[in-house]
């Protein structure tokens, strides 16, 4: 999406310059009251119909920015809109028009059904008994559930992943165009995972949704976001598409063409490459099966083309190339280096 | 906010009150039970400091066994409403439902209240359904109405008990603390209430707190309806307007301090 077309459809979510501070106390008959400044003057936006991810270590202020835009905390100071709709003064159109999941393993009723827990949240949403029955089954059909039996079952009795279904299925109750999500993944395994990317995906590419996740998994982020902001001590410090942002922290990518030929090839090739483009560097490395790696640092702009090139004068000169490729940093190198901790 | 929000919140709690009756029997069946353990405990103490006469003097009332057995339907339900309202937002704190509880259109005071008015209509039918067979067995089938009158002077008066116990669900959540601050309240009002015993053999200081104290004309008024031999309805006019004036002065300040209260859970967070 460019800039034009982000200023024209506006924003579905917009938190300027927030500030909260929470005062929490320790000790036991001396108290030492203790202040947290969870959130410094955060900035970000969340362009219509795509997939945002807010990443940052914990205590970064994540859950504190996503409350705050769902009405559940009031900010000390800043401007948060949903659609255009202030979360201060137009709190119960933002409730309408937004669908939340926190967490993945509580927040239903344990000895209710999956249908009971949804039916239950959807009147007390407003919605009338028999359009949220209706409602009801239709999503218990989409997220997958009723498959699995998860309509009858207690929420007691469900997995982590049937739970993590359950409350997709509870931030969909409403059909609102934007979802926020606070860590959906976490504790479940990599099917379960996956699946629920696959549907978020889905929600974003087919329906238009707006989806704002926090997220550890620097995977997730990778596969399924659009942009990802990563938050540092309460502010923003770094945004952008996951690729905008290994440019960002990266200066070179390294090029890898591997094959069979003489080293004498592979160095001549690696010195050709040298020569053509300034500031890169190359290394050859002996493998299995007696086949040689050419490895060539290229600075970022002209990886393509010197992956292009190298293969075809390793061609030229006789070697049988069996994988030529583009190492990029992976986002957790990115995050590492900005926000300076481990996710 | 529109009334079709409100009672489609009202119709959610009734709801998931019934379906955690169905999944929790056993304390559906102590609760059925309770007024008649409340007379055991009550009568046996009773016999051992004097005899059922006196009793009967002393408080003005027909029949011993039927007026138990109203009181202690009243003081389950009148527990009931205050536990559930006050203890709700820490209920769904534990449970992780509060968010997605505030997440609602409607205000979090006003989802308290509902759920105080459905605690109040789910008690007082399992009281009533409970206490039926034996009054009916021991005032015939016209004892029925008085089983109704009893159970909408039973509504009526839980309604200023309601925004008590929201207020006090928010001061739990605004403490932050796992536990209900002002439970000292119910044993207070139980003392004052008059239920067991006259309020006029209270201290004068106790006696006057009772007048503000809305359970004591629930107290009342129960007292007058299963008392069929004196003229119950001139007193039960008075109770019944009694606790109107408190229902509106109770509910005014109650709503006024919860709402404060909730934008303090807000400001905080829950």
């Amino acid at each position: 999406m460019s800039n034009d077309e982000i200023d024209s459809a506006g924003y579905a979510i917009e938190g300027v310059d927030l500030w909260k501070t929470f005062y929490t106390s320790s000790g036991g008959i001396k108290r030492k009251r203790i202040k947290v400044e969870a959130l410094r003057g955060l900035t970000v936006r969340v362009p219509r119909g795509v997939i945002y991810g807010l990443l940052g270590p914990n205590g970064a202020g994540k859950t504190t920015f996503v409350k705050i835009i769902t009405t559940l905390l009031l900010p000390d100071k800043g401007d948060a809109r949903v659609l255009g709709y202030d979360v201060l003064r137009e709190a119960p159109t933002v409730r309408k028009n937004i669908g939340v999941m926190l967490s993945v393993e509580r927040g239903f009723f344990w000895k209710l059904s999956g249908y009971e827990n949804l039916l239950y949240f959807a009147m007390i949403y407003g919605m009338p008994r028999r359009e949220a029955e209706e409602r009801v089954d239709e999503l218990l059909k989409l997220v997958g559930l009723k498959e699995l039996g998860g309509d009858e079952k207690h929420f007691e009795d469900m997995s982590l992943g049937m739970r993590a279904r359950l409350g997709l299925a509870r931030a969909l109750l409403k059909d609102p165009p934007v979802l926020i999500l606070d860590e959906p993944t976490l504790g479940l395994d990599p099917t379960s995972a996956r699946r629920l990317r696959n549907l978020l995906t889905d929600l974003a590419r087919r329906q238009g949704k707006t989806i704002l996740l926090t997220t550890h998994n620097m995977y997730e982020a990778e596969e399924i976001c659009d942009i990802v902001g990563i938050i540092r001590k309460g502010k923003l410090v770094a945004e952008g598409s996951p690729s905008q942002l290994k440019r960002m922290v990266s200066e070179y990518y390294s090029v890898r063409v591997t094959g069979r030929g003489t080293r004498e090839v592979f160095e001549e090739a690696g010195r050709y490459i040298v020569n053509k483009y300034s500031g890169s560097r190359y290394k050859v490395v002996a493998r299995e099966n007696e086949r040689l790696s050419l490895i060539v640092l290229s600075p970022v702009g002209s990886e393509e083309q010197i992956l292009a090139e190298t293969v075809q004068r390793l061609v030229d000169r006789g070697a049988r190339i069996t994988d030529a490729r583009i190492i990029e940093p992976t986002l957790e190198d990115v995050f590492i280096k900005i926000s300076g901790e481990e996710p | 906010m529109s009334l079709r929000l409100y009672m489609s919140m009202l119709q959610a709690e009734l709801y998931s009150r019934i379906a955690w009756y169905r999944r929790n029997r056993s304390l559906l069946v102590a609760e059925l039970l309770w007024p008649y353990a409340t007379i055991m405990v009550l009568l046996g103490l009773g016999l051992g400091f004097g005899d059922i006469e006196r009793y009967q003097e002393t408080m003005g009332i027909a029949n011993v066994i039927l007026y138990l057995l109203a009181a202690s339907a009243t003081i389950t339900v009148s527990l009931g409403v205050l536990d559930n309202a006050a203890s709700i937002g820490l209920w769904h704190r534990w449970l992780g439902t509060l968010p997605y509880i505030m997440l609602s259109p409607a205000s979090l005071v006003a989802y308290s209240t509902l759920a105080g008015i459905a605690a109040a209509l789910t008690t007082t039918v399992t009281q009533i359904l409970s206490i039926s067979p034996v009054v009916v067995a021991l005032g015939g089938l016209q004892s029925l109405g008085v089983l109704l009158v009893l159970a909408s002077v039973l509504l009526i008066g839980m309604l200023p008990l309601t925004m008590l116990g929201t207020f006090t669900a928010m001061t739990a959540l605004v403490a932050k603390q796992e536990g209900n601050l002002l439970s000292f309240i119910v044993p207070l009002i139980i003392m004052v209430s008059g239920v067991f015993y006259p309020v006029e053999i209270l201290p004068r200081s106790l006696e006057v707190l009772s007048r503000v104290v809305p359970l004591t004309y629930v107290v009342e008024a129960a007292k007058l309806t299963v008392n069929l031999s004196s003229e119950p309805w001139r007193g039960l006019i008075i109770a019944t307007y009694s606790l109107s004036a408190m229902i509106v002065a109770y509910n005014l300040i109650g709503y006024v301090a919860s709402r404060l209260g909730e934008k303090k859970v807000r400001e905080r967070g829950y």
